[in-house]
């Protein structure tokens, strides 16, 4: 599998152990955080097992500090499934999650694993620089990797 | 996260979604191997610029999704087409993702619903993270692919989780900007950059005739000044008293330094590894991408519709241009060719294809196909050997492209021998080697079609051009073979005449292969051989066994201190008329750093001190008999005009310099050598005066000077003297032709007894002058230089 470096769990992200999340049995509502800027179009649609269904859009979000908005869909019964949906253009539609679990308690085992996948890394190791006039590159100096382009070629 | 507000909301929050996401591509991406491990992102700049860049064209963009601390499998979850102008569109696709039964072939998905530009992805879900990855191809997906994206995504494609400081987006004003994986884009980029940092090194070390003259210039004045610090360190090396290191001087440091000459060296050896290491940085990478698995999947998708496989198809041969000229690329190349299922034997074999497909593929693709078929012949060359492989080429043109090509058979004489004695290489066994060259006899109409406008910027659009480096590639392989198999004659050529032979020869393949529109290529062909012959064992066993012309080389290789960057400089100085005094001389004065058991005055001193080491580089109002020019006219206000020819010929002049001494013999002289080639010639100039002309001689004549049998002291030929070889470094020469029959001596009885001897007062004096001449290629070299060395053997 990956052969990446391992991470370093105090830095790795996810919920503390005992957390509650989902269906807040004392407010018993939803909340879903957005990063700003919101993505316009796209709706989310909490719907229940019963055919109830509640749509909100990013003009139902309230600010939640500087750099992201909330929205909460409230009123949700407790022991009943409910779906979370996304859906893109209103036709192109994916659930985010089924049944919303109304109290789930984060265990030690599901930390993250050892191993993420591959991370962008970078190297710099330019040719020198000569002192000697004759060595210098007058004419060209060393391609600049990060200036090249490549044109499409013709395929048709 | 220092927020607490946020952190609550985070952790409680059933989803977290993103900021708006817009797809660019990566175009850097590491692939130390084919294996998964191998292969991720990468690029030159902490900030990733440069390392992405905006899509052309139309994508089919795969998303995938896990949770990485709770499921390690990937979910299939959006297929979002990009159109040319950037908009998205989204494949309604079952809400759930995860039953199999609701998934069907491209063909059968429902049109996609545009989202505009930009799409918003949860990145958490009940607290926990989410991984993203995604893959895009340049045709929709058949679902057999997107299982096997499913079961290795995670392994070769990089992820986004779209937390805070994730390495792998790229965040914008107002948006983040997530490269997504196309493997032929990454393919692209690789070769773009290989070829870059190959022309790169070939434009530093080697001239060639697309560069401007100043750009000449500059590489041929660079390669003559690190080959005249090599044969100067050699000297000052060898210096038995070792003072002439304390006289180098550093002008950076405005210091003596014993390590000037080694400090430029070091430097020059950086330039040519850091340019080096780029080049083979890309292309390792290049070819390990194009045999990795991402590479694979879209190659399998791409063969599976035979109508979109000219999308596929020609970046592929783009790929492969130039592949051949290095180690790792012709090992790619050869793989190929030994795997009878690739696709290339349906594309490139004079195997009967019957699918009309293929024809198809290959008759569009025209000068890509041409582009990619020329790397072959050197892969051919080696797989099936000659003969057949020329047969493979000839074949295969008729069959694609109904073009006749001749097979032709031409002697090459490789020796070179002028008929003039002098050669500094003994070349009689290369000499009568033959290659094989194609030739047009006819060329039907398909020619047109092949000579369309090219694929790409810079392909080649004429048939002539490709098959003349293909014939380049027979040509070389010819030369490279002479230095192989049981023949023993073979077998003692000396690496040094391989170097020579080949490189010199690399103008006459050229010319004969009318390749000069392809010289860049031909030249990183040429030398990419070089190196691997270099990088084989046969120099150190040879430089073991003591086998003296290898053994040469084998000096000069060691105290170049690397093949490679010895092997560069000397193809900048072939290609250069006049230059080759520079490159044979200085191969030779490098490899015997003993020469200087001759020392004989202070000229090496006053050498190094007015040289472009030494402290007084530019003053000295005199000209020494071993320099043709004032020493202070060596340096130049200019730096660009600094005379290094000068200071090489002086030097060479110098190493070169010989003593006529009196013989045995009246009429003997003895010449005690310094520096000379294994071939070279005296100029001889025999006066003996009487005081009766028909008793005087005039003798002028050459005598040549064959190259040494093993054990065997050199063979001189000369018609007019005896020019007879003792030891290593003395000659013994007479004139060989009848004289007068007077004594040279008279007897006469002292007045107080016994008889004397006297010089016969008949005779006026006796002189021989002499020239050393040394043949450097097609250069003469004179010692010494202005008028030849004289001696009065008898005044």
């Amino acid at each position: 599998m990956n052969g990446n470096k391992k991470v370093n769990a105090k830095t790795a992200v996810g919920p503390r152990p005992g957390t509650t999340i989902g269906i807040i049995p004392s407010r018993r509502s939803v909340i879903v955080v957005l990063d700003l800027p919101l993505q316009d179009g796209d709706k989310l649609v909490l719907e229940s097992s019963a055919g109830a269904v509640m749509r909100k859009t990013s003009h139902d979000a309230v600010p939640l500090g500087q750099h992201h908005k909330s929205i909460t869909f409230d009123n949700v019964k407790l022991k009943t499934v409910y779906t979370l949906a996304q859906e893109h253009g209103g036709k192109a539609r994916s659930t985010i999650f089924h049944n919303i679990p109304t109290l789930e308690l984060v265990t030690k085992d599901e930390r993250p694993p050892d191993v993420l996948p591959k991370y962008y890394f970078f190297i710099i190791q330019p040719v020198p620089e000569p002192k000697d006039w004759d060595l210098q590159d007058h004419a060209f100096g060393p391609p600049d990797y990060t200036k090249i382009e490549v044109l499409e070629p013709r395929t048709s | 996260m220092s927020d607490p507000v946020l952190k609550k909301a985070y952790d409680e929050a059933c989803a977290v979604f993103t900021k708006p996401v817009r797809f660019v591509e990566w175009k850097m991406y590491e692939a130390r191997g084919t294996e998964p491990k191998h292969l991720r992102p990468f690029g030159l700049t902490k900030d990733r610029s440069g390392a992405w860049k905006e899509i052309e064209g139309e994508r089919w963009i795969y998303a995938f999704r896990s949770y990485i601390n709770v499921q390690g499998v990937a979910i299939w979850w959006e297929e979002l087409h990009r159109g040319p102008g950037g908009d998205l569109s989204a494949t309604p696709m079952d809400p759930s993702r995860v039953d199999p039964s609701k998934r069907v072939e491209p063909d059968k998905r429902p049109a996609g619903v545009p989202i505009g530009q930009r799409i918003s992805f949860p990145r958490r879900v009940n607290g926990h993270v989410l991984t993203w990855y995604f893959f895009a191809s340049r045709i929709p997906l058949s679902l057999k692919a997107i299982d096997e994206l499913q079961k290795h995504v995670q392994d070769y494609v990089p992820h986004q989780t779209f937390e805070e400081n994730d390495p792998n987006v790229i965040p914008g004003h107002d948006e983040l900007l997530v490269p997504v994986l196309d493997p032929i884009t990454v393919a692209m980029h690789l070769h773009e950059y290989y070829v870059a940092a190959a022309d790169d090194l070939i434009n530093y070390t080697t001239t060639e005739k697309h560069q401007t003259q100043p750009h000449q210039k500059e590489v041929v004045r660079r390669q003559k000044k690190v080959l005249l610090a090599r044969v100067l360190k050699a000297v000052v090396d060898g210096d038995p008293a070792n003072s002439l290191v304390n006289l180098l001087y550093d002008r950076n440091k405005n210091r003596l330094d014993q390590s000037a000459i080694d400090n430029f060296l070091k430097e020059y050896d950086g330039q040519i590894n850091a340019r080096t290491s780029w080049r083979d940085r890309w292309c390792s990478y290049l070819c390990n991408w194009l045999d990795a698995w991402p590479m694979k999947l879209v190659e399998k998708e791409f063969l599976a519709k035979p109508k979109e496989l000219l999308k596929y198809f020609v970046p592929w041969c783009l790929c492969i241009t130039r592949l051949s000229e290095s180690i790792c690329g012709r090992k790619l190349l050869g793989k190929i060719f030994d795997d009878q299922a690739h696709f290339f034997h349906a594309y490139f074999s004079p195997r009967e294809i019957e699918a009309s497909e293929v024809k198809n593929v290959v008759r569009k693709a025209a000068s890509a196909w041409l582009e990619a078929f020329k790397e072959w012949p050197a892969i051919l060359v080696v797989k099936l050997g000659k003969v057949e492989s020329v047969e493979y080429v000839v074949k295969t043109m008729k069959l694609h492209w109904d073009i006749r090509l001749k097979r032709v058979q031409r002697p090459i004489d490789w020796a070179r021998d002028e008929g003039e004695p002098g050669a500094v290489f003994d070349t009689k066994v290369v000499k009568g080697q033959h290659y094989e060259i194609l030739e047009f006899e006819k060329i039907e109409h398909r020619e047109k079609e092949l000579e369309s406008e090219g694929r790409w910027r810079g392909a080649a659009t004429k048939v002539l051009v490709v098959v003349e480096a293909i014939n380049m590639a027979f040509a070389i392989h010819d030369l490279i073979e002479a230095m192989k198999g049981e023949d023993i004659e073979k077998q003692k050529i000396a690496l040094l005449e391989f170097l020579e032979f080949s490189l010199d020869s690399t103008s006459a393949a050229l010319s004969l292969a009318k390749v000069s529109e392809r010289a860049i290529g031909a030249i990183g062909f040429l030398s990419g051989c070089i190196e691997t012959y270099i990088a084989g064992h046969e120099l150190l066993e040879s430089y073991e066994k003591g086998d003296n012309s290898q053994a040469i080389a084998g000096g000069y290789l060691t105290l170049t201190g690397s093949a490679a960057t010895a092997v560069w400089g000397l193809a900048a100085l072939l290609a250069v008329p006049g230059a080759q005094v520079f490159l044979v001389a200085g191969l030779l004065l490098v490899a015997l750093g003993h020469l200087l058991s001759m020392f004989r005055d202070n000229d090496y001193e006053t050498y190094v001190k007015h040289c472009c080491w030494g402290e007084l580089y530019g003053e000295g109002n005199f000209t020494p008999e071993w320099a043709t020019r004032k020493i202070s006219d060596w340096k130049h206000d200019a730096e660009s005009l600094d005379d290094y020819d000068e200071q090489f010929r002086a030097l060479l002049n110098l190493i070169s310099k010989f003593e006529i001494e009196a013989g045995s013999d009246p009429r003997e002289a003895e010449l005690k050598m310094g520096f000379m080639p294994s071939r070279a010639s005296f100029d001889l100039h025999y006066i003996e005066k009487w005081s009766s002309a028909g008793d005087s001689r005039d003798l002028t004549d050459k005598a040549t000077i064959e190259a040494a049998g093993e054990g065997k002291p050199p063979a001189v030929k000369a018609s007019k003297f005896e020019v007879v070889p003792e030891g290593e470094r003395m000659f013994k020469v007479r004139p060989s032709v009848s004289m007068t029959t007077k004594p040279l001596t008279v007897e006469f009885e002292l007045p107080d007894g016994p008889m004397s001897e006297m010089w016969n007062p008949e005779l006026n004096s006796i002189s021989l002058e002499v020239r050393l001449v040394m043949k450097f290629g097609k250069e003469k070299f004179y010692v010494p230089h202005s008028k030849p060395a004289s001696k009065q053997l008898r005044v």
